[in-house]
């Protein structure tokens, strides 16, 4: 009796540490951060054969590289040319040539561009280039407010996605002020891409975090993705918290953010910030940031402008135009807003009590 | 020894050597949980090293625990990194707009900042529990 | 017109302890919980009792009757309170069943390595403390799982889970160490009857 009493024990005990062991062995993460892009990349990646995940971020590495040049509205890639076109254009019957990924861009903003409401507008490439927010890392620029005129000129060619036609993969426009720049827009394209270069590479689980913008993949073995949300209100108070919220992100899901403090241009005290207002020509005014999260970066990151512009008054009824169901938007006035889907998701780390919009 | 004379006694025993078992496995998981839920959460986002990379070269680490001031040669020049109390900044960097300045402490694992044009990035990175990754801009 | 029920001994049995396992879950509603609708549940004791003496099938029987029927006396038949008990109901009598099973195979692979001895699966299967505890941890977190998943899905809430469990832990032990008093009593009892009349088998 004696006998079997320790064995049931001893058995019991074993098959407890057998268990422990099992429980998922982690796999190893590799992180690599790539300076490209016109920002900072930080790639994860949960594998446990590394030459795989080395050779997936070279690839990355070098396919953002491209799309950069591509996509730059001034550079001289695919989108700088056609916009250089644009520009010198001398009546509306030109037609132009683009390669289909500029294509696609085109046209997958024209959607979403109405969806919000114009609030949403990549077309207004001059009037960003006004502004040099493209001039922000050269050394010996000297940041002032545009000419007020030469704004108001813009605004009254009201220059629009819809003013682009593309038939048979030729582009037409009728409207003279129309120059291209996917700032709003470029950075979730290539993140789906690079999405799918994972995906290719048999990849499951992974991390891509361009700039505050992320995109996840699977889990880290096995939990969900952690993610901080910044506090915009630390930029102007250092002794503001950190973080302002946490939220799990699960696979294929993706947080985009914008935000008033990315950047700037700091001029005779006050704050210029590179989110323009299509409606008035200068940079939006009512938000500090906004934070969206869907499983389209793409959409991700033009809902996110779309709803910084919109402001605290109109998000909500542009995010549901969009289709987007979990929106954090913080105001000026330090007011936070979500949508009730967000609500039940985030976890704030703030005692500011939140507003929720239906 | 013997445990138990009688099946009579056996059914009539208050604790058997199966209860004693899963009372101790009920303890262990009770345990478990706090551990997960409470110790773990206090220590949230709580940095102990800093990661300064350098264009694409392997990232360098630095603990946090002592205060120092770090210049890298950069791309175009210079930056200057400040560690103390257990936070990171740059408090100078060779390009125009300063960015990386202006960004200001690093408090929490998983926070990042960048000069771009310097190529230089410094990041915060802990043990327990991070961030996988801050939103929101550099 | 007269309508006829035949009812068996054992109909009588699953109604007895089922009305005994209704009043406490109505005495049980009336206190305060640190999450609504989430209960300690010691009409579980009932349930442990009946699984113990009777097996599972009229455990099942009591515990259905107790969750639907208290229910609807209390007045929230089919609404989230009711799904939360129904859940810990069966998260617990599902453990249960698992639980006897594991140590059920666990007697069998014992018995292959032994020459003498624990022949009786008694001996290697827990009393009512053992169960009463996986039956009461299992109850809550069945609880906290459907609470956290269908009504309140904020992680926050995992903060109140070890604390939960610790009651649960303790809970259990009360209730395991009053079944187990209970059962004892019985046997007890039936063994004097039997000894008083040997020629009643």
């Amino acid at each position: 009796m004696n006998i079997n009493f320790n064995v049931c024990l001893l058995t019991f005990f074993l098959l407890f540490l057998t268990a422990c062991q099992n429980k998922d062995p982690s796999k190893g993460l590799y992180q690599q951060q790539l300076f490209t892009f016109g920002t900072l990349i930080d790639i994860s990646i949960v594998s446990d054969n590394s030459e795989q995940a080395k050779r997936a971020i070279d690839i990355i590495s070098s396919e953002f590289d491209h799309l950069h040049t591509q996509w730059h509205p001034w550079k001289n890639g695919a989108l700088g040319q056609l916009n250089k076109k644009f520009y010198d254009a001398s009546s509306s019957s030109d037609t132009f040539t683009s390669p289909p990924s500029v294509i696609k861009l085109i046209q997958d903003s024209q959607l979403l561009s109405e969806q919000s409401n114009g609030l949403f507008n990549p077309a207004i490439g001059q009037l960003v280039k006004l502004w040099q927010f493209d001039q922000i890392e050269n050394e010996n620029y000297q940041f002032k407010i545009p000419d007020p005129e030469k704004i108001q000129q813009l605004l009254e060619k009201n220059p629009q996605m819809q003013d682009i036609l593309i038939n048979n993969e030729k582009i037409t426009t009728n409207n003279a002020a129309i120059v291209l720049d996917f700032g709003a827009f470029a950075k979730g394209v290539a993140i789906e891409k690079m999405m799918s270069i994972l995906k290719d590479q048999h990849i499951d689980n992974a991390l891509i975090n361009a700039g505050g913008d992320l995109k996840v993949l699977g889990s880290k073995n096995g939990k969900a993705w952690k993610i901080g949300i910044k506090n915009p209100a630390k930029t102007q108070n250092p002794s503001e918290k950190a973080i302002i919220a946490a939220i799990e992100l699960n696979d294929n899901e993706t947080l985009f953010t914008s935000g008033n403090y990315e950047r700037f241009f700091e001029f005779q005290g006050k704050h210029y910030h590179h989110i323009i207002d299509p409606r008035t020509g200068y940079p939006a005014v009512g938000t500090q940031s906004v934070t969206v999260l869907t499983e389209d970066a793409a959409l991700a990151d033009a809902a996110s402008t779309a709803l910084f512009v919109a402001g605290p008054k109109l998000w909500a009824e542009i995010a549901k135009k969009m289709n987007v169901q979990y929106v954090m938007l913080i105001s000026d006035d330090n007011k936070i807003y979500l949508t009730p889907a967000m609500a039940e998701r985030i976890e704030l780390l703030t005692d500011i009590k939140p507003v929720i919009v239906k | 020894m013997v445990l138990y004379k009688s099946r009579l006694e056996v059914e009539m025993a208050i604790f058997k050597p199966a209860d004693v078992f899963i009372l101790l496995s009920a303890c262990f998981l009770t345990a478990w949980l706090y551990a997960v839920f409470w110790f773990d959460n206090a220590q949230q986002g709580e940095a102990d090293s800093l990661l300064i990379q350098l264009a694409d070269n392997e990232p360098v680490e630095y603990t946090l625990s002592k205060d120092k001031i770090i210049t890298i040669q950069g791309h175009i020049g210079p930056s200057l990194i400040e560690i103390k109390q257990g936070k990171a900044r740059f408090i100078h960097s060779s390009c125009r707009n300063q960015f990386c300045v202006f960004h200001g402490w690093l408090t929490v694992a998983g926070d990042t900042t960048a000069c771009l044009p310097n190529r230089v990035s410094i990041s915060l990175k802990g043990t327990l529990n991070d961030y996988d990754a801050i939103a929101g801009g550099q | 017109m007269k309508l006829h029920f035949t009812t068996t001994h054992e109909d009588h049995r699953v109604a007895l302890l089922a009305a005994l396992a209704i009043t406490i879950h109505i005495i049980e509603s009336a206190f305060p919980s640190p999450l609504p609708g989430i209960k300690p549940g010691l009409a579980n004791v009932v349930t442990l009792f009946t699984f113990m003496m009777y097996g599972w099938k009229t455990a099942l029987q009591v515990s259905l009757l107790r969750v639907i029927i208290s229910s609807l006396l209390l007045g929230t038949f089919l609404s989230p309170t009711f799904l939360l008990s129904l859940s810990g109901a069966l998260f617990s009598l599902s453990s249960l069943i698992l639980t006897q099973q594991l140590f059920y195979l666990f007697h069998l692979t014992l018995r292959l390595f032994s020459r003498h001895g624990l022949s009786d699966n008694n001996y290697s299967q827990p009393g009512a403390i053992g169960y009463a505890i996986i039956a009461s941890i299992s109850h809550m977190s069945g609880q906290f799982l459907m609470a956290w998943y269908f009504f309140i899905p904020h992680p926050g809430l995992f903060k109140l889970l070890p604390i939960l469990i610790t009651f649960a832990v303790i809970l259990g032990i009360v209730s395991g160490i009053i079944t187990q008093l209970t059962i004892s009593q019985l046997k007890r009892k039936q063994i004097q009857k039997s000894q008083l009349q040997p020629d009643n088998q």
